[in-house]
């Protein structure tokens, strides 16, 4: 299993290091580059968008190597690295065309190793933690539909999006931190952006879900267990 | 059951919010004019040279957004083309709106000449054996003459929203018509009785460009519907364009492109309960001849320099072509006339006819930036 957790890890750090890559030669020279960056009108921030999700694959894959050398990684830090390499993947390839296919294409692969190593434990520990799952998962569709906005909402939008994101989790350290997390991440965004009607509705949803993940997970349940892998 | 049918719920919930957001990305509801294909009215001021100045005439008003120009840059003069590929096929057979647009660039042209250090002289039509040349204007030096009308150029735009009950006054309405002078003229419809009129007959133009297949065809082609469509042509008419509430406007975004039909059927209902019931007033510009080239480039500067006087002063105005759309296409086909009569009688000049229409009062919301090529892209 562990074998796999590293060559995994390794993959996912190639295949992200691939993807700064990408990034960066859209960033510097997508008009140049045409249909192989995409065509896209504005390719410079949509490049830089790509280094930034590419190096969050390389962190997560790092950590899955590191924790491979060790005693493997718990279940739900098993979701996490998956999510960190198959949400960049997916993303990118809306990004920078065919610079990412490469990239993505191994990304999508590692995420799906990660998951195939312990699907089992990963299935329970996602079942346990539905809501804070669904939390996460609607905080990070808040930072994507703020990120065509004006710098200052794009930047409260991505903010906004990470403490919903992280809320559910921190629980275990303070379930008052977690509301002010999850209120902060949430009411300020909503009340700002209510004439878009996409982003009220899901900080809406997200609070409903993250008050649940609050009043449903147990402090011990995030503690890891060595064994389950 | 019940757990599982909530778990159920929250968890479709959530992959809804999931493709909504991505539909909010794509097609950007948060920052609509931020990309590339909105820069001109960001960076029209900083073109050096020349190029300056077709950086401000390709701000300038034109059919549908179509932008049916070209330019070409001498040492000391720029020559301005018509490109008929950009014209509206049987929405304007004539190419009277295509050179009303022409008009409307030049008269922006002429603006950024005299606030950069020219002293604009326009010759229209100077080549009888090329119809594409519109026009060239030679750019001797002269004075620096930075006019309130050049600095609008960057925050004109066509309000197609709701206007407020609120006349324009008389000294408005006089100090624009003083903008004519000579051919052609301008007339103004400001009584309730001949707006209702007018309205009437701009609803049912309406009607009869979306009933004819060709015309509705024609116009719809120049719909941009997604965020990819407007950053890809970078011209036409959005839905960031269309002068609704943002509320509505996003919920349009999110929502799937509207077909041909729906499309259709929203811009008549928009003139029924929107454009024609809260204009304040409607201008008409008059010419001896609307067909004649001349004529109708001379109508589009005076159009354009009326929209810029107008942006001055913090009014609002909309481009309404459906009357003559519907003379010409009734003209072309060899048909009897089912609103040019209507028209003359509204006007009541035998002597003039009218080259286009637009409406005019006090905006209840900012009219929003609608894509534009960039110079380097209209240059020959």
């Amino acid at each position: 299993m562990t074998n796999r957790d590293r060559a995994a890890g390794t993959v996912g750090v190639a295949a992200g290091v691939l993807g700064i890559v990408a990034g960066t030669a859209a960033a510097l020279w997508g008009h140049d580059l045409g249909a192989w960056a995409g065509d896209k009108q504005d390719p410079a921030p949509l490049g830089a968008l790509t280094v930034v999700l590419a190096a969050v694959a390389v962190c997560v894959s790092a950590a899955q190597r590191q924790a491979a050398r060790r005693r493997g990684l718990p279940p739900g830090h098993r979701a996490a690295v998956a999510a960190g390499q198959l949400i960049p993947a997916l993303l990118g390839f809306t990004t920078v065309g065919r610079l990412w296919w490469i990239a993505g294409a191994a990304l999508t692969a590692t995420a799906a190793l990660t998951i195939s190593v312990a699907p089992a434990p990963l299935g329970r520990a996602v079942r346990q933690h539905w809501p804070a799952v669904l939390t996460s998962a609607l905080g990070a569709f808040l930072a994507l539909a703020g990120a065509t906005a004006a710098v200052p909402l794009m930047t409260m939008a991505i903010l906004s999006g990470a403490l919903i994101a992280v809320a559910p989790w921190q629980v275990v350290r303070s379930r008052r931190l977690a509301l002010l997390l999850l209120m902060a991440g949430s009411v300020p965004l909503a009340t700002l952006t209510w004439r878009t009607v996409i982003m009220p509705l899901t900080a809406a949803l997200a609070l409903v879900t993250g008050t649940m993940a609050l009043s449903h997970q147990h402090p011990t349940a995030h503690r890891p267990n060595p064994t389950a892998t | 059951m019940l757990h599982a049918a909530g778990v159920g719920a929250l968890m479709a919930a959530t992959a809804g919010a999931g493709l909504l957001s991505y539909r909010a990305y794509d097609n950007r509801v948060l920052g609509a004019d931020r990309s590339g294909a909105f820069d001109g009215w960001r960076r029209w001021r900083d073109e050096p040279g020349l190029r300056g100045l077709v950086a401000a005439a390709s701000l300038a008003a034109s059919p549908h957004n179509t932008q049916p120009w070209s330019f070409h840059l001498g040492d000391n003069h720029i020559d301005v083309y018509a490109d008929d590929a950009r014209r509206m096929g049987s929405v304007d057979p004539y190419a009277r709106e295509l050179r009303l647009g022409l008009g409307c660039a030049l008269e922006n042209l002429v603006l950024a000449g005299q606030a950069r250090g020219f002293d604009p002289q326009v010759t229209l039509c100077p080549d009888t054996t090329r119809p594409d040349l519109a026009a060239r204007v030679d750019l001797p030096s002269g004075a620096h003459n930075e006019t309130a009308r050049y600095r609008a150029i960057g925050r004109r735009h066509t309000n197609r929203g709701p206007y407020r009950r609120q006349p324009i006054s008389d000294a408005i309405l006089a100090e624009l018509t003083s903008l004519a002078t000579g051919q052609p003229t301008l007339a103004w419809i400001t009584s309730e009785h001949d707006r209702l009129a007018m309205g009437q007959l701009m609803v049912e133009a309406a009607q009869a460009v979306t009933a004819d297949t060709d015309q509705s065809r024609d116009g719809f082609a120049w719909f941009r519907a997604s965020a990819d469509a407007i950053n890809a042509h970078k011209d036409g008419l959005t839905l960031d364009g269309q002068g609704l509430s943002s509320l509505v406007t996003a919920v349009a975004k999110l929502l799937p492109s509207t077909s041909r039909a729906a499309g259709d059927a929203f811009w008549v209902d928009q003139t029924r309960t929107v454009h024609t019931r809260t204009a304040a007033a409607y201008g008409l510009i008059l010419v001896p001849d609307p067909r004649d080239p001349v004529h109708q480039l001379d109508g589009g500067r005076l159009l354009q320099r009326i929209h810029l006087e107008v942006t001055v002063r913090g009014l609002a105005l909309q481009h309404m072509n459906q009357i003559t759309e519907r003379i010409d296409r009734d003209l072309s086909l060899g048909r009897s006339q089912t609103f040019g009569p209507r028209l003359a009688a509204l006007v009541g000049r035998s002597d003039q006819q009218v080259l286009t229409a637009f409406r005019l009062g006090h905006p209840v919301r900012e009219g929003r930036r609608s894509p534009r090529r960039p110079a380097p892209e209209v240059l020959r």
